[in-house]
């Protein structure tokens, strides 16, 4: 199947054939989504990675938070890419490949119409030079707009999504919203987790896995650690929190390979 | 560099449009965008090169520069490619040459200072015009 398009101007996007290239070197690509913000996507984004790169696995990760890139904050990349005949190399730490806006704004400001962000979208998938990776995870912005419905069109064949909500009603509500959009664009729903758990029973979150039919991969209980020292802690202080001892049971049960 | 990327999947559309509709490619042509700041002879000589190799031997292609036009959302100043990029250091405009809608995190309307830039024009590479071999 070829993503080669045209349009009724006549013209062909050249970077539908690289997408797919750049793409079929990728065995997974895990969207880190969650439709609300606050919920902690870009640390379960950034940290998932850094446990699959630590166990050995070829791993990306691909900051689609366009308005507010973290990934590099979190995890430390200072980097530049490199420009080479293959794209954009991305910078490396441990092993894992981080790729973001942040790398070429420099912590400037982002004002991007929606036109521009799925223009940038198309070009980091296009131009990023991620090479074979064994997991793509994606930390995707909040809400349902131009960065989900861009990607989501060229990720379905070996993509998936993890569903992050904390334990309210507003943010399980949007979760809702999300998933339904996630099924409609024939994305695989790997789970919900819910995360800044307080582990009450009556928890919405698994109502609504069970609503929705999704599998609820697990609960990460509120870390103050993490609120008060979030991009100022250093990898392995990040890895030994227990926050992090949480995500590991929670990737496990998404089949992920973390050991 | 990343020229030679960019001509990689000019070549691969344009080969993969040649499968879809059955017909072999005569010429294309190929708009740069003047925001994107990429180096046409490097882009040529990768072109020529990538359509030697391929099942699109023989087409032949045209570059040309894309104006850009860049307009404020807040009051609806114009600006040229010239006008919006002056002022920037040779590092800053490296990074919107990478991604060219950047132009709103790195200039400002000239007129009202706003942040709020829309590309009207000019961003980055299209493949236009295709034309089929006859008969």
């Amino acid at each position: 199947m070829s993503y080669a398009s045209r349009d009724s101007g006549g013209r062909l996007d050249y970077r539908d054939s690289l997408i797919e290239e750049n793409i079929g070197k990728i065995s997974q690509i895990i969207l880190v989504t969650g439709g609300k913000g606050g919920v902690g996507k870009s640390l379960i984004a950034a940290t998932a990675a850094l446990m699959l790169s630590r166990a050995s696995n070829r791993t990306g990760l691909l900051d689609l938070d366009l308005h507010g890139p973290s990934s590099c904050l979190l995890l430390g990349v200072e980097d530049n890419p490199v420009e080479s005949g293959e794209g954009l190399v991305p910078p490396v730490v441990e092993g894992l490949k981080v790729m973001s806006i942040d790398l070429f704004s420099k912590g400037r400001p982002l004002p991007l119409t929606g036109q521009a962000k799925e223009e940038i979208v198309k070009e980091m998938l296009a131009l990023t030079a991620f090479g074979r990776l064994d997991y793509l995870l994606v930390d995707m912005p909040p809400g349902t707009g131009d960065e989900l419905l861009t990607i989501s069109k060229y990720v379905k064949r070996s993509g998936g999504a993890i569903v992050i909500t904390t334990p309210t009603h507003l943010a399980v509500n949007v979760a809702g919203r999300l998933i339904d959009i996630l099924r409609s664009a024939s994305l695989k729903i790997i789970g919900l987790v819910e995360n800044m758990s307080t582990s009450d029973p009556e928890s919405p979150t698994k109502e609504l896995a069970r609503a929705k039919g999704v599998a609820f991969l697990g609960e990460i209980p509120f870390d103050p650690l993490l609120s008060s020292r979030s991009g100022r802690l250093g990898r392995d202080e990040l890895l030994s929190t227990r926050f992090a001892d949480a995500l590991k049971h929670v990737l496990r049960n998404a089949g992920l390979s973390v050991d | 560099m990343h020229e030679y990327a960019i001509a990689r999947g000019v070549v691969e559309s344009v080969r993969d449009f040649s499968l879809k509709s059955g017909c072999g490619v005569r010429s294309f042509r190929v708009l740069v965008g003047e925001l994107s700041m990429l180096d046409t002879s490097v882009l040529r000589e990768a072109l020529e090169r990538l359509i030697a190799a391929s099942a699109v031997k023989g087409a032949e292609f045209s570059i040309e520069i894309e104006p850009a036009m860049i307009s404020c959302g807040s009051c609806g100043h114009t600006m040229t490619f010239g006008e919006a990029i002056s002022g920037l250091s040779e590092e800053e405009r490296e990074m919107i040459h990478f991604l060219p809608d950047l132009i709103a995190s790195y200039a400002a309307c000239k007129w009202c200072g706003s942040l709020d830039l829309r590309i009207v024009s000019g961003r980055g590479v299209s493949v236009r015009d295709v034309v089929c071999v006859e008969g």
